[in-house]
């Protein structure tokens, strides 16, 4: 390996056969090569009469901005294959620190591009990446690779191999609809989301563009803030009380009694929200005689309601029927 | 699954080429690759790098020795047990239905048939002579269809031969094929029950892939009655879908006008259910399967089920169609909850609810 100091230009920016990261440079990266330069080489390589990049891209991303005209680069024996510098590459980056699943898919891709066979990636590579060794996950890691609109939502909300591949499953235009749907929120919700649609597209035998045209939906997506945490949520609720909606009403039923009662503010009355068990669990605190009185009589007087009734009938099913 | 194209390849464990039955099962099979095997490894991976690894392990068989056969069954923790045995000479399934956990039970298994059979004779006396009091059920179902290989290994007429004369014990062959040649080549025997999984026409077509068609279950059925023979069926998976009432009592109404009650020893329900590790080779495998977007929660023990007011109502309505046969006595419930059984019996049965067999029936 050859330390040299080469101008940006002789850099083929072009070149991304060993580019697989997906990380920005932060804006303290940037800072700290504006005041003091680049002070860790980049890996290069030549290839056709140019460098091109072998790992550092963040670093190259951040002095390309600080206006660096030179840079400092560690030159890799040009005899060596691009398979072998990828693996380098690779195994150093793998040893460093957890890749993303968008990371892992591009990088997947790059090995394919170069040749690698798809029983050595599964068997040699994938394992490395702790990713399920099998050709099924490979074939889904490479589809999502070309997906590249997508491989930056799914990098920086750190999707999970589930979410993405349920993601896959829709068509190109619904997939367009849905990351602009989801792109801003967490990514508990996005998966959230991106599963409700899937479930209601094959019940409702509609597209995502007419599910969420519905009324209740299409109302909430032209508020202003309609990227916001509150309102996924509220889109979240919207969407499983669609999904689930024997559970869900009966639950809010339940619910709608219990408030109905007035109970003493202690009383906290929860139940099982699957309806599994029919059980209503009722508990409070007390730090007086007299609390303990007073919620009791509370409790009691409770007892004249209706309400109790209703909610062991809905508790136990029997009003199923109905919804 | 009466001829056997299906099959790409076998592998021959070490150990298992000189075995009698490894013979007998090499004769029947001419033309098709063999090769004996060094490392299950080698079959493992091989399916891993194959696209769709489920359907490529119904396509190998593994000759191999088994340590053990007979195990209870597991049931689902907290669900009340109907007490069954279990035999697993046969391990994974060629018939390829959408909704089989065996999916996602087996790592890469290969279609596994157990040569050294005849060591279950020893753990099946210990069991007869250890529960002799007891009345019990025992099947080969659970890990594999009890006669989709029947042809090839005539398991049914070795099981049969380890039953005779233990009339406490019923063995139970519980399929969704017509094979049933080898069971008409002995004679029938009162505790061996041979037992269909029934579905709608709409099912069968869509999720049991490879299987016999109804028309085909029920006459098998029938004949096996004029061997002599008893039967029982299992409504499971129930799938809950728009219409599925009018098309589960015509099954219903296909059934007894056919099978004659008298010769029914069981008929069991169970809805529709799947562990969370399912979903994912679902997903891949069937895309544009249906049956999973219904509702389900995910219940006591992690498995995904239709909510149980649901799956009270399939139940209750599955006993008033059931009912009007006159059969509602002989069903039973699989894998549910006490609650479920209790909502299910009304007020038919009191006191404390820990297992559904043995049948009334039966004693």
């Amino acid at each position: 390996m050859k330390l040299r100091i080469i101008k940006k230009e002789e850099i083929n920016l072009q070149d991304k056969r060993f580019l697989f990261t997906l990380k920005k440079p932060s804006e303290k990266l940037i800072r700290t090569i504006k005041e003091v330069g680049l002070v860790e080489p980049i890996q290069v390589i030549k290839r056709g009469g140019h460098f091109t990049v072998v790992s550092g891209w963040k670093r190259l991303a951040a002095a390309l901005v600080s206006g660096l005209g030179k840079l400092p680069v560690l030159e890799l024996p040009e005899s060596l294959s691009d398979r072998q510098v990828l693996k380098m590459v690779f195994l150093t980056v793998c040893s460093a620190g957890q890749l993303s699943l968008a990371e892992k898919s591009l990088l997947i891709r790059r090995f394919s591009e170069l040749g690698l066979k798809p029983a050595k990636i599964i068997t040699e590579i994938m394992p490395w990446l702790e990713l399920p060794p099998d050709r099924p996950t490979f074939e889904l890691l490479l589809r999502l690779s070309k997906n590249e609109e997508i491989l930056e939502e799914i990098h920086t909300r750190d999707w999970k191999l589930g979410t993405a591949e349920i993601f896959l499953n829709f068509s190109d235009e619904e997939r367009k609809e849905i990351l602009n749907l989801i792109s801003g929120i967490s990514h508990s919700q996005q998966k959230e989301i991106i599963e409700w649609l899937y479930i209601l597209k094959k019940r409702l035998k509609k597209d995502v563009a007419a599910i969420l045209a519905e009324p209740e939906i299409s109302c909430l997506l032209n508020l202003p803030d309609k990227r916001s945490l509150k309102v996924a949520d509220q889109l979240i609720s919207i969407l499983k009380k669609k999904v689930s909606p024997l559970v869900e009403q009966i639950g809010e039923q339940v619910k709608k009694e219990i408030k109905k009662m007035n109970l003493p503010p202690q009383v906290k009355v929860n139940f099982d929200s699957t309806l599994e068990r029919p059980d209503l669990k009722v508990s409070f605190e007390v730090s007086s005689k007299e609390e303990l009185q007073k919620i009791i009589s509370g409790l009691n007087l409770s007892l004249t309601e209706e309400s109790w009734e209703l909610i062991f009938t809905l508790l136990r099913g029997k009003k199923s029927e109905e919804i | 699954m009466k001829k056997s194209n299906w099959i790409k390849k076998i592998y021959l464990d070490k150990g298992a080429e000189n075995e009698p039955l490894s013979r007998r099962i090499l004769d029947k099979l001419p033309g098709i690759p063999v090769e004996l095997l060094e490392d299950i490894e080698k079959i493992k991976l091989e399916l891993r790098l194959n696209p769709d690894p489920v359907a490529e392990s119904k396509k190998i068989i593994l000759l191999t020795k088994q340590k053990s056969f007979l195990r209870p069954c597991p049931c689902s923790p907290g669900a009340i047990s109907c007490g069954y045995w279990t035999i697993d000479l046969d391990l994974n399934c060629p018939l390829d239905c959408s909704y089989c956990i065996l999916q996602s039970y087996f790592d890469h298994q290969p279609m596994t048939i157990s040569i050294n059979r005849e060591s279950l004779k020893s753990e099946l006396d210990t069991f007869f002579e250890n529960k002799k009091n007891r009345i019990l059920r025992v099947g080969t179902g659970e890990l594999g269809d009890s006669l989709a290989l029947d042809n090839l290994t005539e398991n049914s007429i070795f099981l049969a031969g380890l039953f005779r004369g233990k009339e406490n014990f019923f063995l139970e062959l519980k399929t969704k094929t017509d094979n049933i040649e080898q069971l008409l080549k002995i004679k029938a025997l009162p505790n061996v029950i041979i037992a269909w999984s029934l579905n709608t026409e709409r099912i069968i077509e869509t999720e049991e892939k490879g299987t016999a068609n109804l028309e085909n279950r029920l006459r098998a059925a029938l004949q096996v009655i004029n061997h002599g023979y008893r039967v029982a069926f299992h409504f499971d998976p129930i799938i809950y879908y728009q219409g599925w009432e009018q098309e589960y009592q015509e099954i219903i109404k296909k059934l007894f006008k056919l099978i004659p009650l008298e010769k029914i020893a069981w008929i069991s329900l169970g809805t529709l259910r799947f562990p969370a590790a399912f979903v994912k080779i679902l997903r891949r495998r069937f895309p544009n399967n249906e049956i999973y977007s219904q509702e389900f929660i995910k219940s006591w023990e992690g498995k995904y089920r239709y909510p149980r007011p649901l799956r009270t109502r399939i139940y209750l309505e599955m006993k008033r169609m059931i009912a009007e046969f006159k059969a509602e006595n002989k069903i039973y419930l699989c894998m549910e909850s006490a609650l479920v059984w209790r909502d299910f019996l009304a007020e038919n049965k009191r006191g404390k609810l820990t297992s559904a067999f043995p049948f009334p029936w039966l004693s």
